[in-house]
């Protein structure tokens, strides 16, 4: 009896074993093929590493995606840009502004000729429904905050918009420099194809896989590449092996020990201010026994900054327990020497809330998967604390189940974190989502602390600016409601012809002077 | 041969409806919102509930699976919570690559080691036999993702020999694509080759044992056409059947593959999903990872019949 092959052929075994030799000849051509010159990425095509997908397209939403400034620097523009260097706005959509000497109206004139990338024009209307889309609860923007004061946004004609504040906001451009501007008849379909007035207009995602962008020639600041495409690469080694052979032009956003192996094998590292970022841990102080100061200060001892900094960033990041780093005006001086590492110190303030040897601390330190430095900081800390006879463990999470957990029931008792400093405005390390009186993780808001916010936030007169944020910094610092460890700048590697990057303080980023 | 394809086809369904309904209970068992994912961290709770309730995440998870199964029997996969993107499109673009990538590294792991496993066995008493054997055992313990680094770094950081990541579509380019899998399928087919040596070596031993082979020894049949007519045939089906057990093996080692090379494949695409709790591409990938482990196990039995003329004969 014979039996039928796959395509109704009768087959026999010798005619398998041999369409087995067959397929085995097909299978070694690759090798054959393989030699030959490296697949250099395409000329003007600039192309770079990321090591994970982003979660949405829509430049409004995208809250915990760290790769947000893909479609958020190339696709969309917003009225102003912060300018890396001066930390002031230059003209973006906006051509210039007035802001009315009492704060409470800023009226924007806009660029002329711009286009959408669907080539319909650019209107005041398009800032006025942009802006109104961010305030709206049913939309739940993460960049609501930004826009809290603004009582009302009108059109005063086709290139003029007027904002009405409730209280001056001293901050009010950089807080516009991160509300993208889109277009309503867009926003159907904004989460698969977004279209933005930005010098690149969307090509494809791939989720997984690749984001791509393609030069819009009308742009007023047309690129110098013809397309950017950002590969997910989720293996840090093979992004640096990228780098070598070609494949890749720039890596985004890595770490210390990658910066070092970098510049090892002679790879350009393009680096930010040092305090773009801040790592810390956030304190869950509704919770006892975290409710009481005396604990928290003693976590803050049981730290060893410097020698975190040393041996897990490499040097590259400045130990600090002051989330606002010393390049801003506000800077409290006296804060530098503040909590040094002290266990003795840490085992006395714990005795005085009654955790001794004989009853022990006992907590949690959450930490993300795949941030190692976030989990060497939990360790360290652990340790340290284990050493004094008190009992903490680690618990590693995936980012999902760390969002519940820490920002949605909340339900823990200590995590670690990193944060944007949002050096270009002092108000606004203080409106984020772990200080902001409304809501933060640490749910700390002690009695006075949000009219001290609110004062420092609306004040005009420098002096007296400064001396409302010193006073918050002296009240963080004897609170503690999270522990600041470090300020850090971000690094991209990159070729000799992509340093031409300008990396934003606030994640905006300009990829027009950028050759491949 | 019809009532056994039958037989086989019902059982495949049943597992596959099992399979699925695992994947979505301990999915939903397992802590963490896909809207709080969306959202982030600045969402009211308000807004997250709003949409648990537009991704249909408030419904019971019997409800919710009853939904699914009916959407999918009709051929609808859902949509991504995350991405917008339909689940059929998804699993679509990352089909091919993974294909391309397990059954190359199959063929070539199968090419590899059935000679070398019977070479091996015929010589199991001269010098090199043991040496040999022990770098084989010594093959089973290094690590796939640690070959698959040491790899990109001879061959596209020092030779600038092949591309150290990424995936070309065949249909993009076809140099291109097939550039791009070299290293990807040395490093799968590394995984495979060595416990497949290994089972090769211990059934062809068996073999040699057996009384047909010291009747064509005596009748003074040349040990190669022993080896290639005698042996190599017998020990085939034993071969195969654990072929079919290493797709386990095959699988779990591509998502690392994948991940190492950036190949945009099912494992990946599996992995994402899982860490975003975007329920609907983990029940797309649970169910096309089943079926293709249920087709290849039926591909198998079938096989079965080609290469043993007595199973054919039952």
């Amino acid at each position: 009896m014979q039996d039928r092959g796959p395509n109704g052929m009768i087959m026999n075994r010798a005619q398998f074993l041999r369409l087995l030799g067959a397929s085995a000849a097909a299978t070694m051509m690759p090798v054959a093929m393989g030699s030959g010159l490296s697949a250099m990425a395409q000329e003007s095509e600039l192309v770079v590493g990321i090591s994970s997908d982003i979660n949405t397209l829509d430049p409004q939403m995208s809250p915990s995606d760290v790769f947000r400034h893909t479609i958020r620097s190339t696709v969309f523009e917003a009225l102003v840009y912060i300018n890396p260097e001066t930390l002031k706005a230059d003209p973006m959509l906006a051509d210039s502004w007035e802001i009315a000497p009492d704060g409470l109206t800023a009226t924007f004139k806009l660029k002329p000729g711009v286009t959408w990338h669907d080539g319909s024009p650019f209107t005041a209307a398009d800032v006025v429904y942009s802006l109104k889309r961010v305030q709206d609860k049913n939309v739940g923007s993460p960049f609501a905050p930004q826009l809290v004061a603004l009582s009302n946004v009108e059109a005063l004609d086709d290139h003029t918009v007027k904002l009405t504040l409730a209280n001056p906001v001293p901050g009010l451009l950089t807080n516009l420099a991160v509300i993208q501007i889109v277009k309503e008849a867009n926003v159907p379909q904004i989460n698969t194809a977004p279209i933005g007035t930005g010098p690149f207009k969307f090509a494809s995602w791939a989720p997984g896989d690749r984001i791509r962008v393609e030069r819009y020639a009308e742009h007023r600041n047309a690129p110098q590449v013809g397309a950017i495409e950002w590969r997910i690469v989720p293996d840090s080694q093979a992004r640096l092996a990228g780098m070598q052979d070609g494949t890749l032009h720039m890596v985004a956003l890595v770490d210390g020990k990658d910066v070092i192996q970098a510049q090892g094998a002679g790879i350009g590292v393009l680096q930010t201010k040092p305090y773009i970022l801040y790592e810390n841990f956030n304190i869950n102080t509704k919770r006892a026994p975290f409710d009481d100061k005396r604990v928290r200060q003693a976590l803050a001892h049981a730290f060893d900054r410097e020698t975190y900094a040393k041996t897990v960033w490499f040097g590259f990041a400045r130990p600090t327990i002051n989330p606002v780093p010393p390049e801003m005006a506000t800077y409290l001086q006296e804060s530098a020497t503040m909590y040094p590492y002290d266990l003795d110190k840490a085992a006395a303030l714990l005795a005085e809330a009654g955790f001794t040897k004989d009853n022990p601390l006992k907590m949690e330190i959450l930490t993300i998967q795949g941030f190692d430095t976030l989990k060497s900081m939990a360790l360290i800390l652990q340790d340290n604390l284990n050493r004094l006879g008190h009992q903490v463990t680690v618990r590693e999470l995936e980012v999902t189940v760390w969002l519940d957990r820490v920002l949605h029931k909340p339900d823990y008792d200590i995590t670690t974190d990193n944060f944007n400093t949002g050096p270009e405005d002092p108000a606004s390390m203080f409106n984020s989502p772990n200080l902001a009186p409304a809501a933060n993780v640490n749910q700390w808001n002690p009695e006075g602390y949000a009219d001290l916010v609110q004062r420092a936030g609306a004040e005009l007169d420098p002096a007296k600016q400064i001396e409302l944020y010193q006073q918050l910094q002296k009240l963080i610092l004897e609170e503690m409601p999270q522990i600041t460890v470090n300020h850090l700048p971000l690094f991209f590697l990159s070729t000799e012809g992509a340093k031409a990057l300008v990396i934003g303080p606030s994640g905006i980023d300009d990829y027009t002077k950028v050759v491949p | 041969m019809v009532f056994f394809l039958l037989g086989r086809a019902a059982g495949a369904i049943v597992t596959l409806f099992c399979v699925s309904a695992l994947a979505f209970f301990a999915t939903a068992l397992a802590p963490g919102n896909p809207a709080a994912v969306l959202l982030g961290n600045m969402a009211t709770p308000e807004r997250v509930e709003a949409v648990t309730r537009q991704m249909g995440l408030d419904q019971p998870p019997a409800v919710r699976y009853v939904i699914w199964l009916r959407e999918t029997l009709s051929g609808n996969l859902g949509t991504s919570n995350l991405s917008f993107k339909p689940v059929n499109e998804l699993l679509a673009a990352a089909l091919p690559p993974t294909l391309q990538l397990a059954l190359t590294s199959m063929l070539v792991a199968v090419i590899v080691a059935i000679p070398l496993g019977l070479i091996l066995a015929q010589n199991r008493d001269r010098w090199w036999s043991g040496p040999t054997s022990a770098l084989v055992t010594l093959g089973i313990s290094v690590p796939g993702f640690w070959v698959g680094l040491l790899l990109i770094i001879t061959m596209s950081v020092w030779l600038k020999l092949l591309p150290s990541a990424g995936y070309v579509p065949l249909s993009r380019s076809v140099s291109g694509n097939l550039r791009s899998m070299v290293l990807p399928v040395v490093t799968l087919s590394i995984y495979l080759v060595p416990p497949l040596v290994r089972f090769v070596r211990v059934a062809a031993i068996e073999v040699l044992r057996e009384g047909y082979v010291d009747t064509a020894r005596a009748k003074g049949v040349r040990p190669s056409s022993i080896l290639l007519r005698h042996v190599a045939p017998n020990t085939l089906i034993t071969t195969i059947t654990y072929i079919g057990l290493q797709l386990g093996v095959l699988i779990s080692g591509a998502i690392v593959v994948e991940v190492i090379f950036s190949i945009p494949g099912i494992g990946r695409l599996g992995m994402n999903a899982v860490l975003n709790r975007d329920y609907p591409v983990v029940q797309g990938v649970v169910l096309v990872t089943a079926a293709g482990y249920v087709l290849v196990n039926l591909a198998i039995d079938i096989a079965y019949a080609f290469i043993d003329p007595r199973v054919r004969a039952r």
